[in-house]
């Protein structure tokens, strides 16, 4: 062992903290070495001036109470117990403020009939874009039990799905379409072999039905509030006295 | 908290105020913190101690003071003064008797203030070993690092302390 490797090993040494084997070769350097010596005695020196008991800082006298007081105080309040800065406060509280009123807002429904139409105006488009993609249905099915299940599972939307075979509409399938804002299932019947789609927005509007129709795309419409939280228009390419009478028998609770 | 729980550790813990103390203080370099850092430290050891398995409680509670202490200072935007670690090799200087007898002449204020110089991960092995007298393996656990750091970080902090010492005594001579 040479003095590199034995000094950083001589306060494991001095402290009693290395094994026996090594311990012994570093004590046989020292008896060879001097300078290691003399390090090591200067370490004793260091320690021996480290045990003067005025380095020790006790605990002043009223500490004990004070902690024993503070562990038998009931919890703070844990808004308190991260000692916010009341600008801190201000902020949270104004954020829970706005996001409280966001909230409520969004719970209103929407008697606005201009954003009834404007539901109508996106049906229609998703409507169109869907008939040029040739795409009618993602899941195929006539059990409104099992199109109800699948919209559930799609969007977590727990929404009605009517079973109006009995009225003449079959059912077909479901797809889904998605908007900037929102997801909306679309449930597709069919009448003597035309399609009616039926988009189901998760928006609540005036409960009133109304019709319109798009003389440039050829199709009609019919919407109503189902007061389950969702507006529902009704699209096809049939007559609007027949839309009318499928969105009346929807309609019906 | 169930009172027999709350009985146990005060038992347990109680006894070690004057070593929580200790090292708060020299952490911390301020009565009044050091107080509140006990005081704090104290009511987190209380909320794990159900999770204290027994074995030594000196280290389990120090661990906890260190871990307030060391969030007392980050808040107090102390930090700044943030450890360089040189793994360098110290220079190996050679004393003589006239530095152990310098050495040995350093007066408590001297070693204080010494003490107080060094980084915080030094000061901390060097009150742990040294005024606590802790083993490595306890002091490895509390500042949770291996035992080889441990030894690094003492001989390191007692090298400086002897370099510091000696020239504080130069200084007066």
């Amino acid at each position: 062992m040479n003095c590199l490797e034995a000094r950083p090993l001589l306060d494991a040494l001095v402290d009693g903290e290395l094994p026996t084997e090594q311990a012994q070769l570093v004590q046989t350097h020292l008896v060879h070495c001097p300078a290691c010596e003399q390090h090591a005695a200067l370490l004793h020196t260091l320690l021996a001036r480290l045990a003067d008991d005025s380095l020790y800082q006790h605990a002043p006298v009223s500490l004990p109470g004070r902690v024993e007081a503070a562990l038998d105080a009931p919890p703070p309040p844990s808004f308190l117990y991260y000692d916010l800065s009341p600008r801190m406060v201000c902020i949270i509280c104004s954020v829970l403020v706005l996001l409280s009123a966001g909230v409520w807002w969004a719970m209103q429904p929407d008697d606005n009939p201009r954003h009834k139409l404007s539901l109508a105006q996106q049906s229609l488009h998703a409507h169109q874009q869907a008939f040029q993609a040739n795409r009618t249905t993602d899941f195929e099915s006539s059990n409104a039990q099992a199109i109800h299940q699948w919209i559930k599972q799609k969007t977590s939307y727990v929404v009605s799905v009517k079973d109006l075979a009995d009225k003449g509409y079959h059912l077909r399938g479901v797809r889904l379409e998605k908007t900037s804002k929102n997801t909306v299932p679309v449930v597709v019947y069919a009448l003597d072999g035309q399609n009616i789609e039926l988009y189901l927005w998760p928006i609540q509007c005036s409960s009133s039905l109304d019709s319109c129709h798009s003389p440039a795309y050829g199709v009609q419409l019919a919407g109503w509030a189902d007061g389950e939280g969702f507006t529902r228009w009704a699209v096809s390419t049939l007559p609007q006295q027949r839309i009318d009478d499928f969105a009346q028998n929807a309609a019906k609770k | 908290m169930h009172a027999d729980e709350r009985r146990r550790f005060g038992e347990a813990m109680m006894l070690h105020l004057d070593a929580a103390y200790n090292l708060a203080r020299w952490l911390t370099r301020n009565d009044h913190a050091a107080e509140d850092v006990v005081q704090d430290a104290y009511c987190r050891a209380l909320k794990y101690f159900r999770g204290f398995r027994g074995g030594e409680s000196r280290p389990w509670l120090l661990r906890i003071v260190r871990r307030a202490a060391y969030d007392w200072l980050a808040k107090a935007k102390f930090t700044a003064k943030t450890t360089q670690f040189q793994d360098e090799r110290h220079g190996w200087s050679v004393a003589g008797n006239p530095e152990e007898q310098l050495l040995r002449q350093s007066d408590a204020q001297a070693i204080r203030a010494a003490i107080n110089q060094l980084p915080e991960a030094f000061r901390e092995v060097t009150v742990l070993r040294d005024l606590e007298g802790l083993s490595y393996q306890q002091i490895a656990e509390v500042i949770d690092a291996p035992i080889g750091t441990v030894m690094s970080r003492l001989h390191r902090a007692r090298s400086q302390l002897q370099q510091k010492l000696l020239t504080m005594a130069h200084r007066e001579d």
